[in-house]
């Protein structure tokens, strides 16, 4: 029985491809996390602390970090230099039409953080703030939770509401792709609608604290439970980027 | 010989099939079709006049569920109408109020049915506790429109900072032809 049906032409061929699909996957794998090792292996270490400096050495603001503009060691110092990659060179364009001026704003000035990949973010929105402590179980909270810009965002949110006592008001809190945040209060209930052929708002979808409004099928406003405050994204939405002073 | 070979490629394409399903965590729950015969006859042009599925699924403190109906009738003057509903709902109930979900919701009906026929609303991560539902549903000329063109999915994933828990679940209304349960009443 089973000779006849590993004798078939087609079964084998098909778990020929199948082993050739899983074996090229893996190889594929196995290559991509090596080369992407040796060329993290190639980057320059931050090999001083900017805070253990002694102040005799170095008071003036030397270092900035803009984007397209990488982190350039003090002069006076024996900052050994590893071989320069294409991600370490200035970019002359760049650096022209940069306005001086704001490069040596105090924001701009390098911090121990920016030197630290583990501490900056994936998506350029500067040195992640501090966690709070319950989130400390995962070794590298934004390795973890963040994948998508998002999810940077959202958490420094959350981070900010739960610093300014304001989270624990909020149900749930979400970041949209737009940046804007739709932070839902207990005791709302936030729809979106059409206008249907009569004029009429028909609403296709209801979100809420799962206490608030139980599993059911909401399609006029009058048919939601007249305790629950109605609210739009457009009433409650706010931009995430001005929320935590970054720029977009 | 031949037909023994068939029916165990056959087999193991369903349990691969099964796999599949599993793996991709949908319906684990409820798998349910539940059909109403009225016809063929001169009132119903299929052999159902009403068809409900609904697919469900939970994980920790995830749940999702999907749904389709479709169904035929005749209004005061006699015309054969049809209906349909396209259903997607999620909800996390976690009890740390800094879990992270990620989801998507789903709703459909037949072209021309209703303007759009379909709503994927923008659902980006969400940190706390909340239910999301999409919705979609119309009614139309009975005899241009036949079963199959509703559907419902609902799919979430979801991260507790406070114990790196992960979970996941995903629903999508079956068919009576994928439906775990089928159920007919004549």
């Amino acid at each position: 029985m089973f000779r006849d049906i590993l004798s078939s032409r087609a079964i084998l061929a098909g778990l020929v491809f199948f082993v050739l699909v899983v074996g090229g996957s893996l190889f594929y794998s196995w290559h991509v996390r090596r080369t992407t090792d040796a060329e993290f292996g190639k980057r320059p270490q931050p090999v001083v602390s900017i805070e253990n400096r002694s102040p005799s050495t170095n008071t003036a603001p030397v270092d900035f970090q803009t984007e397209g503009v990488t982190n350039t060691p003090d002069e006076n110092t024996d900052t050994p230099m590893s071989d320069a990659t294409e991600a370490d060179t200035i970019d002359e364009t760049e650096l022209l039409d940069m306005d001086m001026a704001d490069a040596f704003l105090p924001e701009d000035f390098v911090s121990v953080d920016a030197l630290d990949p583990s501490k900056m973010s994936r998506f350029g929105l500067g040195p992640y703030p501090e966690i709070p402590k319950e989130w400390g179980f995962i070794p590298n909270y934004w390795e973890f939770m963040v994948e998508s810009i998002e999810d940077e965002l959202l958490s420094r949110v959350t981070i900010k509401m739960r610093k300014e006592g304001i989270r624990s008001k909020y149900g749930s809190v979400g970041v949209s792709s737009t940046g804007l945040v739709i932070a839902l209060e207990r005791g709302s209930v936030l729809v979106e609608y059409d206008i249907d052929e009569n004029g009429e708002k028909s609403i296709y979808r209801t979100l809420a604290h799962p206490d608030d409004l139980s599993q059911g099928i909401y399609t006029r406003f009058s048919e939601i439970p007249s305790h629950l405050k109605i609210v739009t994204p457009d009433e409650i939405a706010f931009d995430a980027y001005e929320y935590l002073g970054l720029s977009k | 010989m031949k037909k023994l070979t068939a029916f165990f490629t056959i087999a193991i394409l369903v349990c691969i099939a099964t796999f599949v399903v599993f793996a991709s965590n949908q319906n684990r729950d409820v798998s349910h079709c539940f059909l109403t015969r009225e016809g063929p006859n001169d009132d119903f042009p299929g052999d159902y006049s009403d068809e409900d599925n609904t697919g469900t699924d939970s994980e920790g403190p995830l749940y999702s569920t999907a749904s389709s109906w479709f169904g035929y009738y005749r209004n005061s003057n006699g015309d054969l109408r049809c209906a349909a509903s396209g259903y997607g709902y999620v909800s996390c109930s976690p009890s740390n109020g800094d879990y992270r979900t990620t989801y998507s919701l789903y709703a459909k009906v037949p072209s021309g049915l209703q303007v759009p026929n379909e709503r994927n609303p923008q659902t980006l991560p969400r940190d706390g506790s909340f239910s999301d539902s999409v919705y979609r549903s119309g009614e139309g000329n009975g005899m241009l429109y036949s079963r199959g063109g509703a559907s419902g999915s609902a799919s979430a994933s979801g991260k507790n900072p406070a114990n790196g828990d992960q979970h996941n679940t995903s629903a999508a209304s079956p068919t009576p032809s994928t439906a775990r349960d089928l159920e007919i009443i004549d």
